[in-house]
């Protein structure tokens, strides 16, 4: 006999969408999905009064009680036990990493991140209750919730933001972060610099350029300004389960918008705009002519 | 280890974390029941504050529950008592945009926001609950204080009756 309550055992995975159709049919079924994945991505604005920071103003002083512990080792040594379990607790990281396609994934604090093919994210478990803050390589693009400040480290620099969306890039040595919301800051071998909506910063100019905001955030397709060209075809590597070859000793730097559903349009995006010709290697992977 | 003293409300660490727990679940939960988030935004506040004035009253065990309980009846009665103040027949729940958004999903998403502006408030809350606050059902059984059953049938009928809504939204437009 089926679950009466069959929809709510559906949405959260108990049902599968073969089972569904048997019992509402394709079109509903669709209907379903699609209420099913727009629903995930709502979410609230949480006003500003609801901050820690912003109540904890808000709240009469308490007359601390004085107490003197005549047991105090025994409250010393329960301490330890307690730092001893939160440290091991703050130990304990979470790590996430996209291997041949983009990963979708929503942080403890409501935050959401995407990771793009190849990148690597960390942050310890006690992420979004003590702190905010990551640690990540590749490519990695932000939507931050209001609250505590939210801290994104890399080796080539920190990102550090309040609630707003922008998107980090760290590989081999290159460094970029693009804000497409709100306000970012970022600090660069002891230089700080803060970007604004439609505002970018990377390691080879070391200043700060503009982009149009727009650009930012289609999911079917990604927008680079002035990127290293090998980050860019690692990426359609990555996507398209390619190995792409570039025979050039010159470095390149690629602006513009590459399509992420399309395996011939990506790779034209990258040779046409440097007039590269294409041309496949004995083991299936395609090499980039200078030409 | 025996809870030492300073495990009540009224250790400022002890509260922090309470509040920085629960709060946000309190004003969301709130929003989705009454879709009138400045009203649900005052209450949040006011269950805290009271919370910390009386603080050596309340066992830190069942608080949970406890600040749902608190907000659901201050709410009640502060829309009972002016009901014109905060106008509560014309409100509408509104979702954050996002910048990630294609065409097509923004106007779904318009779409889903004004079917699920006409659930009940039980379909409405449990829907939201697991889809925004990614909640199981067994935890908001626990913070509603009803059996998960009843969580399943509401999720259930709000479903259906999305579905339903939605139909009518996409062949009157």
């Amino acid at each position: 006999m089926k679950n009466e309550n069959y929809l709510a055992e559906w949405i959260i995975g108990n049902l599968s969408d073969s089972q569904l159709v048997k019992i509402e049919g394709q079109v509903a079924l669709d209907k379903y999905l699609l209420i099913k994945s727009v629903s995930s991505k709502l979410s609230i604005d949480i006003p500003q009064t609801l901050q820690w920071s912003h109540f904890s103003k808000t709240l009469p002083e308490k007359k601390a009680p004085k107490t003197i512990s005549m047991t105090w080792i025994y409250s010393l040594a329960a301490s330890l036990t307690l730092l001893i379990g939160i440290g091991s607790i703050f130990l304990s990281q979470k790590e996430y990493l996209a291997t041949n396609s983009f990963a979708q994934i929503n942080l403890p604090d409501g935050s959401a991140v995407k990771l793009s093919p190849g990148a690597k994210l960390s942050h310890a478990r006690t992420f979004g209750w003590t702190n905010r803050e990551l640690f990540m390589e590749g490519e990695v693009s932000y939507q931050v919730t209001k609250g505590k400040p939210f801290i994104v480290n890399t080796k080539n620099g920190t990102v550090e933001v309040l609630g707003t969306a922008f998107r980090v890039i760290h590989t081999d040595g290159y460094f970029e972060v693009l804000c497409a919301e709100g306000k970012v800051k970022v600090t660069h071998q002891e230089e700080t610099y803060f970007l604004t909506k439609g505002l970018s910063f990377n390691t080879i100019d070391q200043q700060i350029n503009e982009f149009e905001p727009t650009q930012f955030g289609n999911t079917s397709s990604v927008y680079y300004s002035k990127v290293p060209l090998n980050h860019v075809i690692h990426l359609i590597e990555n996507l398209y389960n390619l190995n792409i070859e570039l025979q050039s000793n010159k470095s390149f730097y690629f602006t513009g918008v590459v399509p992420l559903n399309n395996k011939e349009k990506a790779i034209k995006s990258i040779s046409l705009p440097f007039s590269f010709g294409i041309k496949e290697g004995d083991n299936g992977n395609l090499i980039l002519i200078e030409e | 280890m025996t809870p030492t003293k300073n495990d009540t409300l009224c250790n400022e660490k002890v509260f922090e974390k309470t509040f920085t727990l629960y709060s946000q679940d309190l004003f969301r939960f709130l929003t989705y029941s009454f879709k009138n988030v400045l009203l649900s935004e005052d209450v949040t506040q006011s269950v805290f504050l009271k919370l910390w004035d009386q603080c050596h009253k309340f066992e830190l065990s069942n608080i949970k529950s406890l600040i749902f309980t608190m907000g659901k009846n201050l709410i009640l009665n502060e829309l009972k008592k002016n009901q014109q103040n905060y106008g509560t027949a014309s409100t509408e729940i509104h979702f954050s945009e996002s910048p990630h958004e294609m065409l097509e999903e923004k106007q779904f998403k318009e779409k889903l926001t004004r079917s699920l502006n006409q659930l009940s408030s039980k379909e409405r809350t449990v829907f939201l609950m697991n889809r925004i606050d990614d909640l199981t059902y067994r935890e908001i059984a626990e913070r509603l204080d009803i059996t998960q059953k009843a969580v399943e049938k509401r999720m259930h009928q709000a479903l259906k009756k999305l579905n339903e809504l939605l139909s009518i939204d996409l062949k009157r437009k």
